[in-house]
Order: structure tokens, then sequence, then C-alpha cells
């Protein structure tokens, strides 16, 4: 499968500050990537890298197969970048939204308009300025599916929507999901746990790993073992994040869960070990335990 | 083009509103000034009134103006990262070509159909004065829409753009202070080259800047360019303007063909003659010539004015038939004597032509003559040539004459007698009246540029489309002016050929000085 988005080397830096730092990615076409991340560990700006809207960066990035210094009016024709922090021409009219861009695209689809508009119930002739956040959203994500892209780019899109909109957007971008690549920076990580089939974590400009869902979901387990006397030793296999004691019990986050590996591993650590219990990781908890994990190391 | 006809269509529907307010504000003006010429003969009171309203309605016109260019631009901002349109496939060519498109049609378009209008309304042929139209247009885009979308195109909103603004008035106002006190002041002959210099250094890197956000996008390199710009386009010009002008001269290829033959000594002994002559090379009027002057040395002592004064001759020779030239000097020159640096007052007499009585007079102070060392002293002075001068006549007494030399002139009686022309734009030849009750006596005519009223009135921000020659006579029949029966005013037009500026350098040995 081709790739979609792919950097290598990839600095931004803002003055001495590198937002993203040595940034190596691939997107492989049709899936669903979530980047995921703290606030200020270059998620966004990555993605406005890539789509030429941030200027002045170094090393690689493409985009569709286009060196992203070069991206233009050609390549966004096929492209959707849906922003939370997006401004919006506030005097528009959602009507006048959706006539200004038509034009501009050579496979904008009324059909398709309709069913978007009908989904979002978004009316027409009320001004961006007078909708609420998820209106805007709505309309944003309107104006960018209608063409269908064969590549979304959504930077923290949910943000500050209450759940039902959420569930329209996700649902608005599944039907999308078959026919372009999406990628997708978000904090809302139930709902990307939902739809994404990739996850990324970038933390501090890096990329810290990017992975299948599926495998990220089998690495990753939260394990609790009981001993007879809960003493960390000093050296415990750098793969445990965040271990704690709690009297006879130890817990922390295996991040390559194997099974039998991993017994094996927890009686040379712990000879007393008397149970151990995994429990799979939800992606929330998995983003929690990494970068409390980041911050401890730092 | 059709995205950029789209484009148009949705900023003219967006900004509606903004564009009715400049077709308003811009008929107001045209409605005020609509009968300009009459204006004259209404009491001062009411002209005053007019003033009043067309100054608000002008400074309405240019804030609304400049406000629909800053939204226009800011509308898909170039400035920050977030703004909807940069992920869209929108060439940066074609929004340029669009705003380009929506300020000629808003705003421009606007502005010469009320120069127009009131051209037409006054009996102006708009075919005899499309160059000005067209050239005082343009200096209206390069002093505030260009800056303004300039400004705009690298900020992020109406706000850092009003910031922008408010700071960079600042900023050139203290430049040009600074400018001013320190660099080059350009004289009375050449302030027009220096302006024209600075309106078109002013709205190139405007025009520069503009079109580098379009295509580039890049702000902290457009922010800091704009900031050099300033400095440069209020100091430079300035500064550099007679180097400027010399070094365009050089490169003019007409300009030694219509060399006139003119020349000037210093010299106390009368004719013009080799090796005191500085022979001087014309340029058309706009153009600076700064030549090196031939030293003149031994210049004696004034008897009659005393040692505080030395007078040095000078003879202007090579004039044509009917031609004069004018000359006019700053007010200082620089004195050095026995390593002491001073300025000393100059002065000119005599009048225009090449008459024997024309001298440079240098006022020194007694203290510099008690050194005993030789003296140098360094001035210049600026001649103007005029071409054989055109006559026209109309009656004293309620005249009324049309030239396209010198426009529309009027005269009428009311507490005095009042002269008055009006000229689209400028007057391109020197006027001066000249009255021939009692044999010919010159009229005092005032010459007010577009951006100056005739009328005595506090400062006025309405840059007329007509320029003014005003004067005025003391009449003793209050009702008519019987005394001014069967006479008539003689308007002399001439056209400028040449303007010169020339250094003077004097050495006078310590003996001559004793």
């Amino acid at each position: 499968m081709s790739d979609a988005i792919e950097t290598s080397g990839l600095r931004m830096r803002f003055g001495k500050h590198a937002a993203v730092d040595g940034l190596d990615l691939k997107i492989s076409a049709g899936s669903v990537y979530a980047l995921i991340g703290s606030n200020g560990a270059g998620k966004s700006t990555t993605l406005k890298v890539l789509t030429n809207i941030q200027k002045g960066y170094e090393g690689h990035a493409a985009l569709l197969g286009v060196e992203s210094r070069r991206v233009g009016a050609k390549e966004l024709e096929r492209v959707a970048y849906v922003s939370e922090s997006q401004e919006m021409p506030e005097g528009m009219t959602v009507a006048e939204l959706l006539a200004f861009w038509r034009p501009f695209y050579r496979r904008w689809d009324a059909a398709r308009e309709k069913e978007l508009l009908d989904l979002f119930r978004l009316p027409l002739d009320r001004k961006l300025k007078h909708l609420s956040r998820g209106m805007r959203m709505k309309a944003a994500l309107a104006s960018s599916l209608a063409y269908h892209p064969e590549l979304i780019i959504l930077d923290e899109p949910f943000t500050g929507l209450d759940p039902l909109v959420r569930d329209e957007l996700v649902e608005a971008l599944l039907d999308h999901a078959s026919e372009a690549t999406i990628l997708i920076s978000s904090h809302d990580l139930a709902e990307i746990e939902s739809f994404a089939s990739h996850v990324g974590f970038l933390e501090e400009g890096k990329l810290r790993f990017s992975e299948e869902m599926s495998g990220l979901s089998q690495r990753f387990r939260e394990v609790e073992v009981t001993v007879d006397q809960a003493d960390l030793p000093s050296a415990l296999p750098k793969h445990w994040l965040l271990p704690q004691t709690a009297s006879a019990v130890v817990r922390f986050v295996e991040t390559q869960f194997d099974g039998a590996g991993l017994e094996a591993e927890v009686h040379s650590v712990f000879p007393s070990a008397r149970h151990i219990e995994t429990r799979p990781m939800p992606l929330r908890s998995i983003f929690v335990a990494l970068a409390k994990a980041g911050r401890e190391t730092a | 083009m059709r995205l950029v006809w789209h484009i148009v269509k949705k900023d003219a529907w967006q900004q509606r509103y903004l564009i009715a307010a400049i077709v308003l504000t811009a008929a107001l003006l045209a409605l005020l000034n609509i009968r300009i010429s009459s204006w004259a003969s209404l009491p001062v009171e009411a002209v005053r009134q007019y003033f009043a309203t067309g100054g608000v309605a002008f400074l309405g016109f240019a804030m609304v103006s400049a406000l629909f260019v800053g939204v226009l631009v800011q509308s898909e901002g170039l400035a920050g990262v977030n703004d909807h349109w940069l992920a869209r496939p929108v060439p940066g060519s074609a929004l340029l070509q669009a705003k380009a498109i929506a300020v000629l049609l808003f705003v421009v378009v606007p502005i010469v159909l009320f120069q127009a209008t009131v051209l037409m309304v006054n009996g102006f042929a708009i075919g005899d004065h499309w160059p000005g139209l067209l050239s005082r247009t343009a200096v209206t885009a390069a002093l505030w829409i260009l800056p303004t979308a300039a400004l705009a195109s690298v900020t992020r909103n109406w706000q850092q753009l009003a910031a922008g603004l408010v700071c960079g008035s600042m900023l050139a106002i203290g430049v040009a202070v600074f400018a001013e006190g320190f660099g080059y002041e350009a004289p009375e002959q050449f302030s027009a080259a220096v302006q024209n210099a600075t309106v078109a250094v002013e709205g190139c890197v405007a025009l520069a800047l503009v079109a580098w956000q379009y295509f580039t996008r890049r702000v902290r390199i457009a922010r800091v360019a704009a900031a050099v710009g300033l400095v440069v386009i209020v100091g430079g010009p300035r500064q550099f303007a007679p180097s400027l002008f010399s070094a365009s001269r050089s490169v003019a290829p007409s300009a030694g063909a219509k060399t006139p033959n003119l020349r000037f000594a210093l010299d106390q002994s009368g004719a013009p003659r080799g090796g005191d002559v500085a022979r001087l090379t014309a340029r058309s009027p706009d153009r600076i010539v700064r030549d090196t002057a031939g030293r003149v040395r031994h210049i004696p002592k004034d008897d009659r004015s005393g040692l505080e004064t030395v007078t040095v001759p000078l003879l202007i020779d090579g004039l044509g038939e009917g031609q004069t030239a004018a000359v006019s000097i700053p007010s200082e020159a620089e004195v050095s004597i026995g390593g002491r640096k001073s300025n000393v007052r100059l002065r000119f007499t005599g009048g225009p032509g090449s008459s024997d009585a024309s001298a440079l007079v240098f006022d020194l102070d007694r203290d510099l003559l008690r050194i005993d060392a030789p003296m140098n002293i360094r001035a210049h002075f600026y001649v103007t040539q005029h071409a054989s001068p055109k006559r026209y006549a109309m009656p004293t007494l309620n005249g009324s004459l049309r030239t396209f030399e010198t426009g529309h002139c009027q005269s009428w009686v009311t507490e005095r007698l009042h002269i008055l022309c009006q000229r689209p734009y400028e007057f391109t030849s020197s006027i001066r009246g000249i009255l021939t009750r009692g044999g010919p006596r010159p009229l005092n005519l005032q010459v007010f540029s577009e951006y100056q009223a005739a009328w005595p009135l506090i400062f006025d921000p309405l840059p007329l489309p007509l320029a003014q020659a005003w004067g005025g006579l003391s009449v003793r029949n209050l009702d008519r002016g019987e005394e001014y029966r069967d006479t008539s005013i003689v308007f002399e037009v001439s056209d400028v050929l040449a303007r010169f500026e020339q250094d003077v350098a004097i050495e006078i040995p310590a003996r001559a000085l004793r």
C-alpha cells in the first residue's frame, strides 16, 4: 500500500524551540491514523507543516507524494483539513460558505453535500458567527467532505463538543473511511479508539511509537502482581511503566505483553509472586500511562 | 479567471455595507465640489461650512476605504496559520488578482469618478487632464490604499492593523523629524520631485510587500521588510534625492540634446568668461543637477556694506529670446575659517533675468573676520529657467477667461477685487498676473496646490482636484470697483525649461579680509 503521508527527520523550529523534532512518520493510504500526544507535543504543527500551512520546516515531509513545501492548489483539491483552531469566515452563512467553496473543487458532489447537510441538520441561512461550536465544526466538515477528499486531516475535531455531536461527526467520518485516508489528532481517545486503525504517540516533537491499533491493544496490559512483600527492586525491566506498590500488591503497565513471557519475567523479578492478573487497556489508559511515564523520565 | 471573479463576487457581497459607504462618501464629495468654481463668489462663512462638511466627508471616505481594504485583505488572512482558506485550493495569484480587482472597482473607480465629475461639471475636459487624473489617483493609491493593504497582509486582525497604522505613523513622524534634523532638506524647487519620489518608493515598497505575502506568506520577513521600508520611505528620498536624480540624469539619453546654453559666473568684473564660469547642464524641470562650481578667489571687501558683508556678483548668460531665470537660495551658507566652522546668513539681491545687480550676499559675523586665516565659504543656489511667456488678457471687473494653461480665471468684487484661477491638479507653468491700470503693475497671485485651499481657512484636509491661483486688490468703490473699469488683467504663463542646483566654493585669502 502506498503512503499518503511520509516524513523523515522532520523538524519545525520556532526560535530555539523545536515543536517537531526529527519526526519519522508513514501513514498508509486507506488507514485511519490517530496521532495522540499531550498539549504542545507537536501534533497541530505536524499537520500544518504537512499541508504547507506552516512554512519553514527542515527535513522531508510529503503529502500524497508531493513534498509539503510544494503542496499547492492541485494537491489541496484532494485534501480536507479541519481544525478546531480554524478561523472561519464569520460573516458568511452556511449556504454562502458552501457556495463559495463549491467552484474550487472539480469533484464537488451536490448529492453528497445534501447528505451531509441532512446528517448534520445545518441551518443554511444562519451566519457562522451565530452557530455553536459544534455546528461550526459540522459546517467546516460538510464543506470539506462534499468533494470526496482522498485525505482527511482533522486536528482536534472533537474538542469541546457534546457526545451527540461527536457521534454525528464520527458517523460522517466512518462513511468516508472506505474512500479516504484519515489522519486525526485528538484528545478524545475513546472516540478515536472506536474507528482508528493505526495510532502514533507524539511527545515533545518526537514520535514515541507508531503502530496498528490492534497491535497496541495486544502489547499493553495493566498488570497486578500479588507478592509476599511488596518491595520494588532497584532495577525493573524498561518496558514496565509506572510501577507502584500497595501492601502486598505490585502494579505496573506492561508495554511488551506476550502472555507466558510476562509470567516468567515477573517471577524472575518477584520470586515470591503468588498471583498475576493482567487486564487489557483502553487507548485512553495507554495514553495516560505513556504521558505519565514520559513526565517521570523527564 | 473564473475563480478570480468568484472571489471578487464573494468579497463584494460580504463587504456590501462598506462598499455602499465608500460610494456614498465619494458621491457626497462630488456633490460638495460639483460647483467648486462658484464657491469663490460665496461669503467666507458659507465656504467654511462647505469645507467643514467636505473635510468630514473626505476623512470618512479615507477611513471607510482603508477599512474596506483592510477587511478585504484579512478576509483571507495571510499572517497566521489558522485561516480557513489556507488548506483550500486557492492559488495566491488568484487571490491577489481578486483583491486587486476589488480595490480597483470599489475604491479606485469611485475616486476616479469623483474627480471626473468635479472636472466635467466645472467645464474641464477629461481628455485634456487625464494624466493629472491618473497620477492623482496613483498618488492616492500609493499614499494610503497600498500601505493599508501591506499592513493588513502582515497583521492578523483589525486591532493589529489599527495598532500598526498608529505605530507606523508615529515611526514615520519620528524618522521624518530625525531626517529633517540631520539630513537633506529638499529645496522648494525640488520638493515636488522629492515628494514624488517618496510616494513612488512608498507605493513600490507596499506593492512588493503585498505581492510577497500573497506568493510566500513569510510574515516575519515581511514585517521586518515593512519596518525597513517605512524608514526608507520617510528618510530615503530626502537623503538621496539629489544623488538619485543626478545619477538618473547621467543615464538619460535625451538630457544632453535639450541642454540650453545657460551659464553662470561668480565674478566681480562683469561678463561670464572661461575659467570662472561654471557651465551647467540643463535638465527637464523636475530633475536636479549638482555640478562642482569653479572657484572664485580674491573676493574684495564690499566697501558699501562694510567688512561684515561679502557680495558675490552672480551673472547669468545664455538666456534665449524672452526667457527669464529666477534665482533662489537657502537661508544659510557654511563658513570655515582657522578650523572654525559656522553658518552665516545668505541673501540674494536682484530680480529675474541676467541683471548686473544680481548678487549673492553673505553676512559675516565680525568675530570671524578677526581670525587671521583664509576663509572658505560653501553655499549653493538654485536657478529656474523659464521660457518666453504666453499672455492672456481678461477684463478686470467680472472677467472670465478659460485657457489650457491658466485654467478657468474669474474676477469679482466684494469688499475687495478678487482674482481666482482654477486649473485641474496643478499649474504646469508659472503664472503671474499684471494689471494694466496706470501702466503695467504686477499682481500678487498666490498659487495653491490641490492640497491647499485658497480661502483663508484653518487646516483643510479635503484635497480638491483643482489647484488655485488667488489674488486680491483693494477697491475704493465697494459696490462696483469703478476704478478698474476699462482695465484688464494680463496673465503671463511660462513653462519651466530647466532647473539647476549649483554649488559655490569661495576662498578668501586672509589678506583680503584685513
